[in-house]
């Protein structure tokens, strides 16, 4: 197992490195010139040139990338163009945010999302099931945008439950997590009722049944269980979709994430900070695999590494 | 000893109730869209920016909301008979948060390190090159290189702001980190995309902060700001949605601010383009009618008459008759004839104008596609050209370097853009058409009577001797249609019925000396 994951980390190199160069080429190839955005549209030319200057921009694009993977090797992910703060700083002041948010939604997908399918899936064709179809289908129809909207309205300007902005007290948390995570729970509960019409089919179920097992231990120890690698597969691919789909979301609760620092980044042309972001983004997905990865040994006994 | 007992604990509860309500403070909290980029008032001037520095810092002189001049921590001053000396007079017993006196010194030291060669600061494009030199602790010379009538108005922009040296050189780059200024607020926090907090600065010199803490809380979308506002969590908010104001106004417990900014949007002509000709930019100047297009516009602005603002001195309109005959007549005489689809050709090319638009302004789109149709009538294909800012910057910039360097005709036709008056006078916008921009003047203007005229608006001189250069400016904008202004934008702002004492400055210098929230 230790060395499947020193392995697997090791191969990871190349797609993080790979993830960097091409956002580093899609910055720099993209219009805008981030020396003229610090500057401001009255600035003069030679004052231009010199922020330029300033921020290694003179710099041929290969010199700026290896000069650029030098430092991230050793902790530096450079400095905000715009902000002129430390990227890190700023990375460690949202990425934390952002994170407890992806989190709060995985808990809502998994708590929510799973037994809503096991539900639709026990309940084939009634009732229980209708309604879990069309939940599912609205929430992954509905876009982040809007539900985020309609949650601020009716949460927190008719109930005055939750506060609409910020993030500073766990109340803050609340909307914008469950928001980012009606996706998700929907994505979940259409593959969990798959998935599990697909075992409860299985002859090891109408065995189980036979066998005088009771309904819940057939479904959830039998059924579940073999159901569950699918499912593990979504919700560890969510992980890094949260982080990078929170944009929309934290842009209409004003939640300073990354997703929000992303977009502000992107519009400044604030290289560092975008590739930081990228970086980050990619390591999660790398991380989230990796523990997928891992986790379908612990969920099916037959595989080894 | 019951008694003395009982009487000890009352007056425990009263003393402890009388400095909790002598400890509350009051908090002003602003929702805007966006956050700032720091707090360098050196280096930094974009609009978000200066809203928050403004409160840390002061200019020497600042514009009041009807664009009149005054004295902040300049109190008089006077042109020498050199006609480029300026002697500014100073303010006495004014200090920096850090407690240090302001002194001329500082004047000179902050006038020095905006044009310092290797690090320019922020200012640097709009102040004048000079000398600057103390005469005593609260008098200071500026020479300026060349004779400039109209230094004062530049010293008004938010973007010559003091800076205290010695934090600025102990600091560095670092500066915004902790700010000093002579400002009725005083740094206290930043937290990047959530908010800045500034306290009352108790030892400003004047009559300043009416409240104990400014907050500025981030909130980028618009329906976001408002719910805020209407739950009670901000106390203001900046940019709100036209269509939301009447809602809001009729609220008892919210009031509304709708101010004409000092910005106006305008389309602009590469006059060099070849199907750019005098008479077809005279063609649109006819054709499009503000009375159609300001109702799409709606709440976000008003019209425009002209490049400026009524209120802004040197302002005259160079607005054209709506008049689609005289149109059409323009463009026949150029050989523009209308073919079977209504549309205008010439040796089998169709006239199609491209506009490259941003969006970045409310109500800025709308506008064009009214424009869109406007023109159908007279036979020219408009069409709108959203991009990026980025994208559009470099059109027009690699456009006008080209042209500049080659003479190769930059592709691009029109443009939307908008600029706002920060100095009272309109000739802070009307200085890009000049030849001497170079690669600035995207335009690709060359007329020797409109630099000379700039040059008279701006020269030392009566105002009706600078008024003569302004208006000259004026007509050739009208006779060449350099640019034709669309509206002006509106600034819509609701606050809580607790907030008194605001008014918006359409300079966008934004003002809380006075503002309170009882």
């Amino acid at each position: 197992m230790l060395t499947y994951m020193i392995r697997r980390l090791f191969h990871a190199l190349p797609v993080l490195l790979g993830a960097l160069l091409i956002s580093f080429l899609i910055l720099h190839v993209t219009p805008g010139d981030p020396a003229q955005i610090y500057a401001g549209e009255e600035a003069k030319p030679e004052v231009i040139e010199a922020i330029r200057v300033q921020m290694g921009l003179d710099k041929p694009l290969p010199v700026q990338f290896l000069v650029y993977v030098k430092n991230v090797l050793s902790g530096d992910l450079g400095k905000s163009y715009y902000l002129q703060l430390d990227v890190v700083s700023l990375l460690a002041g949202a990425l934390p945010l952002t994170a407890m948010l992806a989190t709060i939604s995985l808990v809502v997908t998994f708590f929510l999302g799973v037994p809503a399918g096991i539900i639709a899936a026990v309940y084939r064709n009634k009732w229980q099931d209708s309604l879990t179809r069309v939940l599912s289908l609205i929430g992954v129809s509905l876009p982040a945008f809007f539900g985020a909207l309609l949650a601020i309205l009716f949460f927190s300007r008719y109930l005055g439950w939750f506060p609409s902005f910020g993030a500073t007290t766990w109340k803050h948390f609340v909307l914008p997590g469950i928001s980012l995570g009606i996706y998700s729970t929907a994505l979940v509960a259409r593959l969990t009722r798959s998935s599990m019409l697909d075992c409860l089919q299985q002859d090891y179920v109408r065995t189980a049944r036979s066998k005088g097992l009771l309904e819940r231990v057939a479904i959830g120890k039998h059924a579940l269980r073999n159901a569950s690698i699918p499912i593990a597969t979504i919700i560890g691919l969510q992980l890094g979709h949260l982080l990078g789909g929170s944009i929309l979301t934290e842009t209409v609760f004003s939640f300073p994430g990354i997703g929000r620092l992303m977009v502000q980044s992107i519009y400044a042309k604030d290289f560092p900070v975008v590739q930081g972001i990228i970086l980050v983004i990619a390591c999660t997905y790398v991380a989230a695999n990796l523990i997928t990865d891992l986790f379908y040994a612990i969920l099916d006994p037959r595989i080894e590494y | 000893m019951k008694t003395l007992g009982r009487l000890t604990i009352v007056l425990l509860i009263l003393s402890l109730t009388v400095s909790v309500i002598g400890a509350a403070q009051t908090t002003l909290r602003i929702g805007r869209a966006s956050d700032i980029r720091g707090l360098n008032a050196m280096k930094i001037a974009n609009n978000d920016s200066s809203q928050v520095t403004y409160q840390i810092h002061e200019g020497l002189v600042t514009m009041s909301p009807a664009q009149e001049m005054l004295p902040v921590l300049a109190t008089s001053w006077e042109l020498l008979d050199d006609d480029l000396t300026w002697r500014i007079y100073l303010r006495q017993g004014v200090t920096f948060h850090s407690g240090a006196a302001f002194t001329a010194a500082d004047v000179k030291w902050n006038f020095d390190r905006q044009h310092d060669a290797d690090d320019p600061g922020i200012a640097h494009g709009l102040l004048p090159d000079g000398v600057a030199t103390v005469v005593d602790d609260y008098t200071i010379d500026i020479t300026l290189d060349e004779p400039n009538g109209v230094f004062m108005n530049i010293c008004a922009a938010p973007l010559f702001m003091i800076v205290e040296p010695a934090r600025y050189e102990a600091l560095g780059e670092d500066y915004g980190t902790n700010p000093s200024g002579t400002g009725p607020f005083k740094y206290n926090n930043w937290i990047p995309g959530e908010r800045v907090i500034l306290d009352k600065y108790d030892g400003y010199w004047g009559a300043g902060a009416e409240v104990d803490q400014v907050i500025f809380e981030v909130i980028p979308d618009p329906n976001a700001r408002v719910i805020a506002l209407e739950n009670g969590e901000i106390d203001m908010a900046f940019a709100v949605a036209a269509e939301e104001m009447a809602r809001l106004e009729a609220k008892a417990d919210l009031q509304v601010y709708r101010t004409p900014s000092m910005r106006v949007i305008w389309v602009a002509m590469n006059t060099v383009h070849p199907m750019l000709t005098p008479n077809v930019r005279k063609a649109l100047g006819h054709a499009i009618d503000k009375d159609v297009i300001m109702p799409v516009v709606g709440g976000n602005g008003v019209a425009a008459t002209g490049i400026g603002m009524p209120t802004a001195f040197g302002f005259k309109p160079c607005d054209w008759e709506i008049n689609l005959d005289l149109s059409r007549a323009l463009l026949d005489a150029d050989g523009w004839l209308v073919g079977s689809d209504g549309f205008r050709y010439k040796d089998g090319q169709k006239l199609t104008l491209e506009c490259l638009a941003r969006g970045s302004y409310v109500g800025e789109i709308e506008a064009l596609e009214v424009i869109q149709i406007l023109l159908l009538d007279i036979g020219v294909d408009f069409e709108i050209q959203k991009v990026t800012s980025t994208a559009w910057r470099d059109t027009l910039d690699g456009g006008a370097a080209a042209h500049e360097e080659d003479g190769t005709i930059p592709s691009y036709m029109l443009w939307t853009a908008a600029s706002g008056i920060r100095t009272g006078e309109v000739g802070y916008i009307l200085e890009r058409p000049k030849t001497d921009q170079g690669s600035r003047n995207w335009g690709r203007y060359n007329n020797p009577e409109y630099d000379f005229a700039f040059e008279l608006s701006q020269a030392p001189g009566t105002e009706e001797e600078r008024l003569v250069g302004y208006y000259t400016m004026a007509d050739l904008f009208h006779f060449d249609v350099l640019r034709i202004p669309i509206f002006v934008i509106q600034a819509n702002v609701a606050a809580s019925a607790n907030v008194e004492g605001f008014v918006w400055n359409g300079n966008d210098s934004l003002n809380l000396r006075g503002v309170s929230n009882d």
